[in-house]
């Protein structure tokens, strides 16, 4: 009996570990679009210029309506959680997108711009969160004890303070309605099981 | 009465009791054969190197079943490809090097060498089979392109290699404990004792190796850039760290009551189980279940530091830590009052600080909890540097309290370390004492071998100095074997008492014959009657040979 129960154990376990392995490989397909795509944007014929960057970034009218956000839920990243799921107890977890949604993202040369047109037509949407079976949402934040957030994918900008300042960088979590006409400096993080932060990477998007 | 195994006094041999190094009586005019084979594998020849050849071997299978593991994990075998494969030539050199002496020493070996042809016998042997199969793999990929994962399967084969050590053990192990019960095997297995034999060594072998390796496992994983490549081997490792250490926890539970202090079905598991190092071994495996199944309901991420414990488990085996712990309590009292003094102390210069730097530093000083951070720190003679005085008054203090703290904080570690001295010269007198009567009979039997053993092993005594012990235990019963003074009875009790006391009783009555007069002595015992006829017969006889 004694047997059987570590085995059971063992391979639960394994199969728990494999899901925080499933949870890193969405943060690290994150990071390498961030990296394909921050490499082209600031070509003058980028493919996706909702993305575009720097003077060559054209005004995109992504005329996604409030409406259109339900036809979305298979996309990962984009709210399938409602404003009553960012209002659940988990609020810390409230996806960042599930505030971004459409009113705010159509936005020309914004981040929420390059998302929904990135989960309409990048190989992203296709992502699952392992803990959930639902598509990975972006949230502020990972916080430890959180088990709601599993899965999750923290998008955060690193920002250059002016010289002098006692830090060289202030970290913030990339919103919809931030500016990418810049070149960003992108920290990519995935919530483990138990909410805490498992850092992928850092990119130049 | 003592068994046959006993062993007098006389033909002790101290080295063979203890078990230490002896050297190997072999002559160098042996055939080169004979003579290789005394050296590397003969395992009846005490002092070769026949313990250190498969020692070496052993060790170099578990490094290969490592290897392999990690030539599994893509981040660690991509970056260091030579580095394996060189290991791999390495191995497989060592390997068919064992191998191919195995062979030409075969006609040497007991199991062959009266058989017909002892080389092809040895060929076919089990263990020749899985030697053979250790080291095929990496000689048929020359002439045959075999698929990495297979090769790779086929080089598991290698820790079959480990059977040429655990198969002797096991039989030696079923031979101590035929016709026992399965939970007295056990017991055998999980405990010290008579029964267990090698096999409960390398039992013991194998925790301590899983402790090491789960602790390195902890420690490895709390660096983001290994824990981020290798977290799910760490999974898989501490999973199987955990099941090993809960089957050992269950069946020392299940076991325990085959001894005598725990034989009790119930009362004596639960004592067992109260026991400081069984609570170790469950706090060893407690917080991996506690996250397994609660990890839904609350955060017991901060337990995982608790599996660091089970380095505690390594001190099952040593009886330094008990011996540290009797010291402790010992000495408790003045450790305690050296305590109570240090606390005086910083409290007392604390308050002073405060009082003095308040007003000058009000954000260093700002309260007395503070001040008491700045106290022993300055106490203990680490002086971070972070908070300082700067007032006269404060300095003044500083220098005084510093001046003290070197001898205060001096006090326990000076207690602890004499009492641990004392402590141990306390435990050497003991078992002067006990060898004393060991060899009061004049002989040694196997229990009283194995009490030697494990105790001079305990308290670290080499050959010599029981060597010197036991000489000193000598002298002091020649000393005592002045049979006047001894009872008869006590005298008759031992045989090498008895022919020793009849041989100086008979030396007297030579010499009496030598120094008196014989004739007058005839004269007197013959007139008065004084001797009876058998003692006139003894005395006629004496006279004679003398």
């Amino acid at each position: 009996m004694v047997f059987g129960v570590v085995t059971w154990l063992g391979v639960y376990t394994r199969q728990e570990a494999l899901k925080t392995e499933a949870a890193k490989a969405n943060g690290e397909a994150w990071v390498t679009w961030f990296k394909d795509e921050g490499k082209k944007r600031f070509e003058a014929n980028y493919a996706n210029p909702a993305c575009a960057g720097g003077d060559t970034a054209k005004a995109v009218a992504v005329a996604v309506a409030v409406n259109a956000a339900p036809a979305l839920p298979a996309a990962p990243g984009l709210p399938e959680a409602k404003a009553s799921e960012a209002a659940a107890p988990a609020s810390a977890a409230a996806p960042a997108s599930a505030a971004a949604p459409a009113a705010a993202t159509s936005a020309a040369g914004t981040w929420g711009g390059c998302l929904e047109q990135l989960m309409l037509n990048s190989s992203l949407k296709n992502q699952s969160n392992p803990f959930t079976g639902k598509p990975p949402r972006l949230t502020e934040t990972c916080v430890g004890s959180n088990i709601k957030l599993a899965g999750d994918i923290d998008i955060d900008k690193s920002v250059a303070t002016p010289p002098g300042s006692a830090v060289a960088f202030v970290k913030s979590n990339l919103t919809s309605t931030d500016s990418i006409k810049e070149k960003l400096q992108l920290t990519i993080t995935v919530c483990d099981k138990g909410g805490y932060p498992i850092k992928i990477s850092d990119v130049e998007f | 009465m003592k068994s046959e195994n006993s062993i007098s006094i006389k033909d002790l041999d101290v080295t063979h009791i203890v078990g230490g190094e002896t050297e190997a009586q072999i002559s160098s005019d042996l055939p080169m054969r004979k003579w290789l084979h005394a050296w590397l594998l003969d395992p009846h020849i005490p002092g070769n190197h026949q313990k250190g050849f498969d020692r070496w071997i052993g060790i170099l299978i578990v490094v290969n079943l490592f290897a392999l593991v990690f030539e599994h994990v893509p981040a660690v075998y991509e970056a260091n490809k030579q580095f394996f494969h060189y290991f791999d030539i390495f191995s497989v050199g060592v390997f068919t090097f064992e191998y191919l002496l195995r062979l030409y020493l075969a006609p040497e070996d007991e199991e062959f060498k009266n058989k017909s042809n002892p080389h092809a016998r040895y060929v076919s042997s089990p263990f020749a089979i899985i030697d053979f199969l250790a080291v095929a793999p990496f000689y048929l990929q020359a002439f045959i392109p075999i698929d990495l994962r297979v090769l790779r399967f086929l080089r598991l084969l290698r820790i079959l290699k480990l059977f040429r050590v655990i198969v002797p053990a096991y039989h030696e192990f079923v031979l101590l404990n035929k016709g026992r019960s399965f939970r007295q095997r056990m017991h055998a297995l999980m405990f010290a004792g008579p029964f267990g034999g090698k096999l409960q060594e390398f039992f013991n072998g194998f925790i301590g190796i899983w402790v090491l390796i789960s602790v390195f496992a902890v420690v490895m994983e709390s660096v983001h850039s290994v824990s981020y490549i290798l977290h799910v081997e760490f999974v898989i490792l501490d999973s199987i760290a955990v099941a090993i250490f809960t089957i050992e926890y269950c069946m020392r539970i299940y076991c325990c009551v085959e001894e005598p202090r725990f034989n009790h079905a119930l009362a004596g598991r639960i004592k067992q189980a109260k026991e400081p190092s069984t609570m170790i071994d469950f706090l060893a495996i407690l917080p991996f279940f506690l996250e397994v199944f609660l990890h839904h309901l609350i955060d017991l991420r901060f337990l995982r530091v608790f599996r660091l414990a089970r380095l505690l488990k390594l001190t099952r085996g040593s009886d330094s830590t008990a011996t540290l712990g009797r010291v402790i309590k010992r000495e408790w009292p003045v450790i305690a009052a050296a305590g109570f003094i240090m606390m005086l102390l910083v409290v007392l210069t604390a308050s002073l600080g405060y009082l003095f730097e308040h007003e000058a530093q009000p954000d260093k000083f700002d309260n007395i909890p503070n001040s008491i951070y700045w106290a022993v720190i300055t106490l203990a003679s680490v002086g971070y540097g972070d908070i300082s005085p700067i007032t006269p008054a404060g300095r003044a203090m500083t220098i005084v309290l510093a001046l003290i703290g070197i001898g205060i904080f001096a006090i326990p570690a000076a207690l602890l370390s004499t009492a641990f001295s004392d402590e141990l010269v306390k435990e050497r007198n003991a078992l002067k004492v006990r060898i004393h009567d060991i060899l009061a009979d004049g002989v040694i039997d196997q229990k009283e071998m194995v009490f030697i053993r494990t105790e001079s092993k305990r308290l670290h005594l080499d050959v010599d100095e029981i060597n010197t012990l036991i000489q000193q235990v000598r002298q002091e019963l020649e000393d005592k074997a002045n049979f006047s003074a001894m009872p008869i009875h006590t005298i008759a009790g031992n045989p090498e008492h008895a022919v020793e006391h009849f041989k100086s009783l008979l030396s007297t009555i030579r010499q009496l014959t030598l120094l008196t007069d014989p004739v007058m002595f005839e004269k007197v015992a013959v007139s008065k009657d004084r001797l009876s006829a058998s003692e006139w017969a003894l005395w006629q006889q004496i006279q004679a040979k003398s």
